[in-house]
């Protein structure tokens, strides 16, 4: 009696709390175990970003088909050339909520457990520390920052932008300029 | 005979009295010009003891731990009067089972000088010096003869381009440590190229030396504005400088030797720049080191930096 009792609870319980959400530190140690442990510091958002999906979409899922969005959304996606859209990330049933490429929920913290689904060379080199940024010490414990804090998901590439001024030229030197005779032009296709 | 005779003889007690009267002159005269000149500053406005001090300052490497806390007051003091700013100056000494290595992706570096600027400030430079230089190179091409550190874009990255910082590689065979004639830089045990500036003479063989041209001299006293001297400082490393002798990047030993990081790595925004330690197996760097395509500068010269490039592709 107690034996089939244990069973239906254990069977149960995870069904009835609807726990779909991913474990973040067991993905986390289970993709590369022998990594570095480090912790992720939170996205700090330049814009106030709304996390309020629910106020809106609160009363029913959002419309699964993939379409140009009309209002308060981003129109255009500049990463996956056109192959996806908003509900290929988003949980369009909870939409506090990411959605990986298995359908687990994560969150918007745990954007790195979406991105290394196609990047993964690049989410491997993450973990390890040889992509991304480390902001804590080199010694102690080890911080780094999100994928999304530097690659804005809708528009990954990082966009250029203005360089800080020259640096001066010493006294008594002038600025060369590169007299390039043709043979040791650098190679162009 | 006569030619004895004819010579003047001079009495001894005049001889004293002239004697006596040549060394109280000379010694009135000194005094005054001694004190007159102290007052108007002959020791660049120090007191004479510390101008004394100042002189016969022993080898970093030779102080008594008292005599390096003298010098490190003495330094406080000498930054008061000349830059008007209370620093504090410290000695750093190295840290155990570490050696420090730096990777630079040169994928993710976009040319921006973040780290040049960041450098500047956290260092107290000279207003004319640059210890990181950003080198400009076509793609496809390592030809650093062609590269130009002084480009001026309204963007960058420019299309066709790829940007290399360049600053001391800290190499495990310096050449300049070899050349220079006082053993004021040398190697110490966590790999970093140190110089001692109370003792370099300013002969400035080492940045004949170097490959890489990372030494840089001051021509002049460094004019440091008081607002933007940064005040924590150690004797091997960002202390104000005098003029005539060379200073260079040293992986910021105030920062790195107190576990944080350098300030060029702080500031990088595309987290181009990978600092740590080259003894932990764990450590990010030994992975660059141990899994991408590194390349150091100038292999072929033997000089075994400790600074390495690697990139995404």
């Amino acid at each position: 009696m107690l034996r089939w009792l244990l069973i239906i609870v254990t069977v149960a319980t995870p069904v009835i709390t609807g726990a779909e959400e991913a474990d973040p530190y067991l993905a986390q140690t289970q993709l590369y175990p022998e990594a570095p442990p480090f912790t992720v510091a939170p996205r700090n958002y330049k814009k106030k970003f709304r996390h309020d999906c629910t106020r809106c979409h609160e009363a029913e899922d959002a419309d699964p088909e993939p379409r140009r969005l009309k209002t308060r959304h981003i129109r255009e996606i500049d990463h996956g050339g056109n192959r996806f859209w908003c509900l290929t990330c988003h949980d369009g049933e909870n939409m506090d909520f990411l959605r990986t490429s298995r359908n687990e929920k994560i969150k918007f913290d745990q954007s790195y457990l979406i991105c290394g689904s196609c990047h993964a060379n690049r989410q491997k080199d993450w973990y390890f520390g040889a992509h991304g940024k480390r902001v804590s010490d080199w010694q102690g414990d080890r911080v780094i920052l999100p994928c999304t804090q530097c690659h804005n998901p809708h528009s990954p590439a990082t966009e250029a932008r203005k360089p800080k001024p020259v640096p001066p030229v010493r006294i008594g030197l002038e600025r060369q300029q590169a007299h390039i005779p043709a043979i040791t032009q650098s190679w162009k296709p | 005979m006569a030619s004895s005779k004819r010579k003047k003889e001079v009495k001894p007690e005049a001889v004293n009295q002239y004697r006596r009267g040549f060394l109280t002159r000379l010694g009135l005269t000194t005094a005054t010009a001694v004190t007159s000149v102290s007052a108007h500053g002959a020791w660049s406005g120090k007191t004479m003891e510390d101008g004394f001090a100042d002189f016969f300052q022993q080898h970093y490497q030779r102080m008594t731990a008292e005599e390096l806390q003298e010098t490190l007051r003495r330094i406080e003091r000498k930054a008061k009067q000349q830059h008007g700013v209370r620093i504090s100056c410290v000695d750093t000494p190295p840290l155990d089972g570490v050696v420090f290595g730096y990777a630079i992706n040169i994928s993710k570096c976009k040319g921006y000088r973040d780290c040049v600027e960041a450098c500047v400030e956290e260092n107290n430079l000279a207003p004319d010096i640059r210890y990181i230089s950003v080198l400009e190179l076509d793609e496809g091409s390592m030809n650093l003869e062609l590269a130009d550190r002084y480009y001026e874009h309204e963007e960058v990255p420019v299309e066709g381009k790829f940007y290399m910082p360049v600053q001391c590689m800290q190499c495990d065979n310096p050449p300049c440590v070899k050349a220079c004639p006082v053993n004021a830089t040398w190697k110490e045990s966590d790999g970093i190229v140190v110089i001692d500036y109370d003792w370099c003479i300013g002969c400035r063989y080492c940045m004949a030396a170097c490959p890489y041209s990372a030494r840089f001299f001051n021509w002049t006293q460094p004019e440091l504005p008081a607002e933007r001297i940064n005040t924590n400082t150690n004797y091997l490393g960002n202390r104000p400088r005098p003029a005539g002798v060379v200073e260079k990047c040293h992986f910021c030993t105030q920062r790195t030797r107190m576990g944080r990081q350098p300030a060029c790595q702080e500031a990088c925004p595309t987290g181009a720049r990978i600092f740590g330690n080259l003894l932990d197996p764990k450590s990010e760097i030994r992975y660059v080191l141990e899994n991408k395509g590194v390349f150091r500068l100038k292999e072929d010269l033997g000089t075994e930096p400790k600074f390495w490039y690697f990139s995404d592709r």
